[in-house]
């Protein structure tokens, strides 16, 4: 009986139960079925959809609509179901949110980088069966930290979960916390399902400093001879109408069913490049990155092996990037530890990388003791060529010849070039009808053009200019003589790795690549001679016998006095080992000149070898490279200071090259500058009040000029209460060249203080002050009056002082919306500063202000939007270091060439949506 | 009968007064608001699919039946400041280029006021609604004036001498006043079909006056009656009518899509041309005046929006637009533009809204020029200059009673291009008025440093302008 009761009362209070209506599940025509109005009905429901869940009845409270009365009328007629998010992609994606909104921000310094490791916390690998290289890919993990965690395994242990994770003996508490979000433990958490993502970024820019005035340097006549007009359609700027908004438009989309199927596709069109809407759909493909994939990580056969295949668009990475990383970017000091790691082995590449992307096919084969890797690309580069006077490539015979080799100095065609044909008779360049016996394209170098232009454009601003230079005095090239065209050298690559991992933690790599050039030969001349085809006046070729300019002559050819091919080998081994809590890496690599190609030593090289030592609070990175003068591989992306081409003639003098444009081998070079040097870096956390931040000490020397540099900068952080730190850094840099008649000696400090505070709510408001102060020799330039004759130094040690003042604060409304704004003013006096925007470096020079705000807005859980707006007004160079000491400048005597003081504003914004998963 | 010199010379003025309207150079379309719906003017224009706005029913017949209310009444106010600053960067001088310092810098601000209203029914599964508006759709106020110096007590560090003033100054406004109709038809609680259909009459009067004159300080300088003043005016109305068809539809309670298409109006432009230029030494005065009549095109439009309301702490609303204007219809130079719009709204703190947005519109504006071909034939060169203007925007609403609603919209667009210079400057060569030598200009103080010569394109102005809006509305809707 009393059975009975129970189960009679279980049964009303289930009765009631299924009575009351429920608020988390209750449809529209339900809740209008309580005593409320319709339009009350519809606030709820409203509230429900458009705000949150209920997790409570009082919450009713928050709709405006429902007073205390109607809410005691409704509660005996409502029930609150819990509710639990039951999709494991949803769950997982707010376990990682912060992680992901922390890449996204970095995506700037990373291009590409972000969207795998992106992939990597959605969908984790396990970490009983991960190899030594996807440990070592994983941002922020170290050698130790891996061999921690493969030892566990191989010992036959299983690591069942996050906290087992963080008890591995010998794993440090930060390759903890950076792998734990990376990795899953018995179960994926999330099934295989279909994922996608799509971004939209629009962005309105300027160009940097030296692209700007090399894009308006214009193909004047000589002014000795001629009046010097006053047109601005004699410079690329001008021909091509550059002084208006045009933005960089970036659409990319990913798919990918679980780990094993990827597909994606990416459009970037830069600022003055020829947009979707004026395209066909052959150029919009071949413009774009796409690829197409299939990954497994549990093949069958051998235990724990891997298999990646891909086609379309893909980045290889190996050793230290001395061989092979592809990509457009350079970025300085990259030693692949902390923050400036590489992804090694095949990777899907949706990256803004256009020039030195991989297309074909690439496969990787790995297991905890050995892997395979071979892939091939076949894809059309731009290139630096030569050209004739109308515009078209020189053509070169198969053994090296231009065809047209001869100039006519007494025709009426003045310095019109020409061949000998085998009748006898001239052909001369403008002849095209004429038949060519020759197919090779005469070609300088690759290069990452700042805009890519159609060519047929770009021959006809070149045969415009051309008719300007033409017209008047004897200049040494009298024509446009090196110009860029897109997809003009045609690559075939083809290249392996193999790689043996016979202990934990050690591996041994052999790396290599071939690229052929079906349809170029690559030709650099000897110094004097490179002089000669890049500068326009012989004037300026005294003047520019540099020893830095060696970086150029020293570029790689594929057709020298010595020797004659059509293609471009780089050879490389590389080694990690892991000895208690240091590892040591490095890698050797040569590319094939004279010598034999699998002879060690006999041929250009480079090298670097580096060791990290890391405890819990304090870790070492040494590091030494070497890289010789003509070591040029463009597919190199190591450690380096500087990139290549730093301080030549296409740093500093842009208007002395036949054409400026080739000064976009600096502007955008992605290869290191070859140098020698020993780097040290070190970060010790005192306690919770000192740390000593990211430290390091460089000293090396250039090897093109042999100018040795000491690069010494510390920071300092004290943190007396949580809610405030204090930041004191110091720079010093110290460069000697070694042609003290040059300019001898420069010593750089700078002294920065910042206080910040953190807020409630993740909010922090900052204020830092930095002092410059740079020592050097007198550029006579500045020093001087530059004026004709007057270019005597009368300073012995010139002291230029600049500082910087700014003011960052951050602002959450919510998890949903965040706002982030900055307001800095700067004095430069020639010395540049720097700003560590929301995800974007600004480089400001002389003086100004700079305000920018950024919004973040996650809309739903899947997309998110960003505005972000920016005003940087500043005043420009006094003074244009231009050729102040030219003695036939009569036009310019006796007056000074003093800019007036000129004001930029410049307002930029970007705006991007993003959908994920 | 006009002379074939008359229509030379009014060809040409017709050209050059192709670069005096509002923002000044673009005298076709003058300035074009954005949506008249605070709340979509906050959130980028963005507004195809919109249920709230009153406003929302010119950006769409077929949100009358969609909006939550079924009557509504809204006074709009659209001010305008615009910001031009023109510089004249020389070229090719190695190091005297001025660069980008302003020659030239012009503030003003202008307004406009819009009204509408709807009324909206629904019966059973079907809904019927019926709205009025009245809404600028081009303005063409300007005021332009621009300083002629020569450079006289330049080395004493003060102002040098003023020689000619040169001015442009436009107004007028274009308003549309339009009945629009909707039905609609209820699928489900969230789920409906709309479909609206756009009548306008627009009307609106444009004058527009261009005038150099010399100051008493050049007059003085050369003989009595020697420079010549001139003015150009231009008064005219633009009337005719303009169709929109709109759907909109709710998928579901988080989205909705949404469609417009603006067919092409051709209406009528129809007005007076004047055109005076003093007489001067033995040359008698130059003037015309006359009648013209002649088409002005709308092209025709098509917008599509949608609208996406997530589940989010902060009530949020997103709204994006993709519109297609077939500007080619205009003149055949001109490409088809696509323009982009978003926007959001998040209800912060207690239901105030915090809305943001973004938009990207293009315009075009052609310039023709006369030239010879190597026949030496008189041709027309055509030069068409494509602008982007990016615009951010931002906003939020106050709830003055129960029914009623402020709402503030606030834009800021830039854009930066190159422009012919408007006042050529072979016009202040005052050797052409007094037939004097080479060397011997009177009111130049050092002529040999001086070229007057009228530019063009070889050397034209960089222009960077700017504009800070304001759209504020009050709505009644219940």
């Amino acid at each position: 009986m009393k059975k009975f009761l129970l189960m009679l009362l279980a049964l009303i209070i289930v009765g009631l139960l299924a009575a009351k209506v429920d608020l988390n599940t209750a449809t529209l025509a339900e809740l209008k079925q309580l005593p409320i109005t319709a339009e009350q009905a519809k606030d709820i429901y409203e509230y429900r959809e458009f705000i949150k869940m209920f997790s409570n009845i009082f919450e009713l409270r928050e709709i405006p609509s429902i007073d205390q009365k109607t809410l005691l009328a409704l509660r005996p007629l409502v029930v609150v179901s819990l509710f639990q998010e039951t999709d494991d992609v949803a769950i997982r994606r707010e376990e990682i949110r912060d992680l992901l909104e922390r890449l996204d921000s970095n995506e700037g310094a990373s291009e590409g980088m972000a969207d795998v490791w992106e992939d990597y916390l959605m969908t984790p690998q396990n970490v009983n069966r991960m190899h030594f290289d996807d440990l070592m890919s994983l941002p922020n993990v170290s050698g130790v930290d891996a061999v921690a965690v493969l030892r566990r395994v191989a010992q036959g242990d299983t690591i069942a979960d996050m906290r087992d994770l963080r008890n591995s003996p010998g794993l440090s508490h930060y390759g903890y916390t950076n792998l734990r979000s990376y990795v899953y433990y018995r179960e994926p958490p999330v099934k295989n399902r279909l994922m996608w993502d799509a971004q939209l970024e629009y962005k309105t820019r300027y160009f940097e400093e030296g692209q700007y005035d090399m894009l308006r340097e214009d193909f004047t006549r000589d002014y000795q001879t001629g009046t010097v007009p006053q047109r601005q359609d004699l410079s690329y700027w001008g021909y091509f109408g550059l002084d208006k908004i045009d933005p960089d438009i970036m659409m990319k989309l990913r798919a990918r069913y679980g780990t094993n199927f990827k597909l994606g596709i990416m459009n970037n069109t830069g600022k003055g490049e020829a947009g979707l809407m004026s395209q066909n759909a052959s150029e919009i493909i071949n413009d774009s990155k796409w690829f197409a994939g299939y990954e497994n990580t549990d093949m069958p056969g051998l235990d724990n092996s891997r298999l990646k295949v891909y086609l379309g668009n893909y980045r290889a990475t190996y050793g230290e990037g001395l061989v092979m990383e592809n990509t457009d970017y350079y970025s300085a000091r990259k030693t692949g530890f902390g923050f400036s790691k590489r992804i090694l082995g095949i990777t899907p590449d949706l990256s803004r990388t256009q020039e030195f992307a991989l297309k074909g096919g690439a496969l990787e084969y790995t297991h905890p003791l050995f892997g395979f890797s071979a892939f091939v690309s076949q894809d059309d580069k731009d290139a630096i060529v030569y050209i004739n006077k109308d515009g078209s490539p020189v053509k070169r015979d198969e053994y090296g010849n231009d065809v047209f080799t001869d100039t006519d100095p007494t025709s009426n065609n003045y310095n019109q070039q020409y061949y000998v044909a085998g009748d006898g008779s001239r052909v001369y360049n403008y002849d095209n009808g004429t038949a060519v016996s020759a197919d090779k394209n005469k070609v300088f170098s690759y290069v990452i053009p700042t805009i890519r232009w159609d060519n047929d454009e770009l021959m006809e601003a070149e045969d415009w200019f051309n008719k300007e230079l033409l017209s008047a005095g004897p200049y040494y090239n009298p024509y446009i003589n090196l110009a860029t065209r897109t997809d003009v050298l045609r690559e075939k690559l083809w290249g392996t790795h193999l790689q043996i991992n016979p202990i934990i933690g050690t591996k041994l790599g052999f790396t290599t690549y071939t690229a052929l050039y079906d349809n170029a030969h690559i030709v650099v001349p000897e110094y004097d001679e490179m002089l000669k085809t890049l500068l326009r006046t012989s004037g300026d070729i005294d003047k520019l016998r540099k020893a830095m300019n060696s970086e150029i002559s020293s570029m790689y050819s594929t057709q020298t006095d010595a020797y004659s091919r059509d293609y471009r080998r780089v050879i490389g081994f590389d080694g990690q080992t892991v000895i208690g809590n240091t590892s040591i890496q490095g890698e050797y690599a040569e590319l094939s000149v004279t010598g034999d190609d699998m002879k060690l030593g006999d041929d250009p090289k480079a090298y670097l070898v580096s060791a990290n030592t890391q405890y819990d609070n304090l870790y070492f990175i040494t590091l030494f490279r070497h890289m010789d003068l003509d070591f040029d591989n463009p597919y190199s992306n190591s450690f380096g200071e500087h990139e290549r081409f730093d301080g030549t003639m296409f740093d500093g003098n842009v208007y002395s090259l036949t054409n400026s444009s080739i000064a976009d081998l600096y502007f955008n070079g992605n290869q290191a500058q070859p140098e020698r040097g020993v780097y040290f870096e070190t970060r010790y956390k005192f306690n919770n009040y000192f740390t000593v931040g990211r430290s390091y000490i460089d000293l090396f020397e250039r090897m093109a000029d042999h100018r040795r540099t000491v690069r010494f900068q510390s920071e300092l952080e004290f943190r007396p209460l949580y809610q405030v730190s204090l930041r004191l850094r110091y720079k010093n840099q110290i460069n000697r060249f070694e042609d003290m008649a040059d300019r001898g000696t420069s010593k750089t400090n700078e002294y920065t203080m910042a206080v910040r505070t953190f807020l409630s709510n993740r909010d922090f408001l900052e204020l830092e002050y930095r002092y410059n102060t740079v020592y050097a020799p007198p550029y006579l330039s500045i020093t001087n009056t530059a004026s004709t004759g007057n270019n005597n130094g009368t300073a012995a040690q010139t002291l230029m002082i600049g500082d910087y003042i700014a003011a960052n604060y951050t602002h959450n409304f919510s998890k949903s919306l965040k706002l982030q704004g900055s307001f800095l003013y700067w004095f430069g006096h020639g010395i540049s500063h720097w700003d560590w925007e929301d995800m974007e470096i600004d480089f400001m020079g002389e003086k100004g202000s700079k305000a920018w705000i950024a919004i973040t807005s996650r809309i739903s859980q899947n997309l998110y939007m960003n505005i972000k707006f920016k005003n940087k007004t500043y005043q420009d160079k006094e003074i244009r270091i231009r050729r102040y000491n030219d003695p036939y400048d009569s036009s310019l005597a006796g007056r000074p060439i003093y800019l007036d003081r000129v004001e930029r504003s410049e307002n930029t914004i970007r705006f991007s949506l993003d959908y994920r998963f | 009968m006009l002379s074939n010199k008359s229509i030379l010379v009014l060809t040409l003025l017709i050209v050059a007064s192709a670069l005096s309207a509002w923002s000044i150079t673009d005298s076709y379309f003058g300035n074009r608001p954005g949506s008249m719906d605070a709340r979509i003017y906050a959130m980028g224009s963005a507004g195809t699919f919109n249920k709230v706005g009153v406003f929302g029913i010119a950006d769409n017949p077929a949100n009358l039946t969609l909006m939550e209310k079924q009557y509504g009444l809204s006074v709009n106010s659209f001010i305008n400041r615009n910001e031009d600053n023109r510089a004249r960067p020389f070229w090719s001088q190695f190091d005297y280029y001025i660069d980008d310092a302003v020659y030239s810098s012009n503030i003003n601000a202008y307004n406009n006021f819009a009204g509408s209203g709807f009324v909206a029914h629904r019966f059973g599964a079907f809904g019927l609604g019926v709205g009025l508006y009245h809404k600028p759709i081009m303005n063409f106020d300007a005021d332009y004036a621009e300083d002629v110096r020569n450079n006289y007590n330049t080395n004493d560090d003060i102002y040098a001498r003023q020689i000619a003033l040169n001015s442009i100054v436009g107004e007028g406004s274009v308003y549309k006043s339009g009945l629009s109709a909707s039905m609609a038809y209820k699928i489900g609680d969230y789920t409906d079909l709309n479909l609206g259909v756009d009548y306008g009459m627009v009307d609106g009067d444009v004058s527009n006056e261009k005038s150099i004159r010399w100051t008493d300080f050049a007059r003085n300088a050369v003989s009595p009656h020697h420079l010549p003043d001139m003015t150009q005016k231009y008064d005219y109305s633009i009337s005719g009518n303009q169709m929109k068809l709109g759907a909109a539809m709710q998928l579901n309670s988080r989205l909705g899509v949404a469609a417009t298409y603006s067919m092409k109006s051709t209406l009528d432009k129809e007005g007076n041309y004047y055109y005076k230029r003093d007489a001067y030494r033995n040359t008698l005065v130059d003037s015309t005046n006359v009648n013209f009549k002649e088409d002005y095109i709308l092209p025709s439009e098509i917008r599509f929006g949608i609208s996406y309301t997530p589940r989010n702490v902060m009530r949020t609303v997103f709204n994006m637009d993709i519109e297609y204007v077939k500007q080619s219809e205009i003149h055949e130079r001109y490409d088809d533009v696509v323009n982009f719009y978003a926007g959001v709204e998040h209800h912060v703190v207690n239901r105030i809204p915090f809305r943001l947005g973004f938009q990207a519109v293009n315009n075009q504006f052609i310039i023709e020029e006369q030239a010879y071909d190597l026949n030496n034939n008189l041709i027309t060169v055509y030069h068409v200059n494509k602008v982007l203007n990016p615009m951010i925007t931002a906003g939020s609403s106050i709830q003055l009673a129960k029914k009623v609603v402020l709402d503030l919209g606030f834009g800021y667009t830039w854009r930066e291009y190159d422009a012919v210079d408007m006042f050529g400057d072979a016009y202040y060569n005052d050797k052409v008025y007094t037939g004097a030598s080479n060397n011997s200009a009177n009111i130049w103080t050092n002529p040999q440093y001086v070229n007057l010569v009228t530019r063009g394109w070889d050397n034209p102005d960089k222009v960077r302008e700017n504009n800070i809006s304001i759209n504020a509305g009050i709505s009644f809707t219940w």
